[in-house]
């Protein structure tokens, strides 16, 4: 059992992985620092039944994410689900092998995530349906292991890999569509699909 | 991992190489794990290929969506806090 007198001291370190997370879940700043406030009180609140030694991040993690689908978005109309099921397998570093990579006399993806803004990042990870969105925050922003994720989430460990795979998929597509469109990359077969599964 | 499992040398189609990258990418990879997948990985420089461009996405994914929470909502949780600290011992008092 935690103590809530140590509450602050210990769960003050993470309000900027809090913030950021909740930034990229909501997309609006004002709708953040409500839900980092309304996750901290939560947080507070239930810190009685804490078990310290266990993950700390990782349960604040969980409130914060449950705050967000229960609550915050309950005021939005609910989204809907959307499956990545049918999106596109692809290797950025396949799509832009072979002639674009010897044209360019160097490696094709270091040239596009060079390119690619930092803001271009974020606007692709945030197009992303809430549920993949989620999922590639918390596993490739906050460095979550599958696990961890399956726990916070409280889904089973195929649908974390699943969100996972779909989701990694889709944003990559979206920032070799951005390097497209700026001329960056001109891969050869972008607009045909792999008959293969990728990774 | 099974001794007779082997890369087939098209990242793609060879669900070797992708368990491999796959465990490259939980959690937060270090260089020297990453470099323990990308020996085991010798032999087929599409799939290391493949590794370090997944790597490199999660890194860039990384950099790119952190940010600092601004200062003022740090202070208003503090005194928010601090206020809920206080009412709990006035219904304790009481």
């Amino acid at each position: 059992m935690a103590d809530q007198a140590t509450f602050a001291d210990q769960a003050m370190e993470y309000m900027d992985q809090l913030y950021s997370a909740a930034r990229r879940m909501t997309r609006n700043a004002a709708d953040a620092e409500d839900l980092v406030q309304e996750t901290y009180l939560r947080a507070y609140r239930g810190f009685g039944s804490f078990q310290q030694g266990t993950n700390l991040r990782a349960w604040l993690f969980r409130i914060l994410t449950n705050a967000f689908i229960n609550s915050y978005r309950s005021k939005q109309r609910k989204p809907k689900s959307v499956d990545l099921a049918g999106v596109e397998d692809l290797y950025l570093h396949q799509r832009l092998g072979g002639d674009t990579k010897a044209a360019l006399g160097a490696s094709a993806e270091d040239v596009l995530m060079d390119q690619i803004t930092e803001s271009e990042i974020v606007e692709a990870l945030e197009s992303l349906p809430e549920e993949y969105r989620i999922t590639v925050l918390l596993a490739d922003v906050e460095g979550f292991a599958y696990k961890e994720i399956a726990e916070i989430l409280d889904v089973p460990m195929g649908t974390v890999m699943s969100r996972l795979h779909r989701g990694r998929k889709t944003l990559q597509k979206r920032l070799l569509e951005f390097g497209k469109t700026r001329g960056w990359v001109d891969p050869p077969d972008t607009d045909r699909a792999p008959a293969s599964a990728g990774i | 991992m099974s001794s007779e499992r082997h890369c087939l040398g098209v990242p793609n189609q060879c669900d070797y190489s992708r368990e491999l990258i796959t465990r490259a990418l939980d959690g937060q990879p270090t260089l020297e794990s990453i470099g323990h997948l990308r020996i085991e990985l010798a032999n087929c420089l599409p799939c290391v290929q493949a590794l370090d461009v997944e790597v490199r996405f999660k890194l860039a994914m990384s950099q790119a969506c952190r940010e600092s929470a601004p200062t003022d909502l740090q202070v208003r949780i503090t005194e928010t806090l601090q206020r809920v600290v206080l009412d709990d011992l006035d219904i304790q008092d009481f």
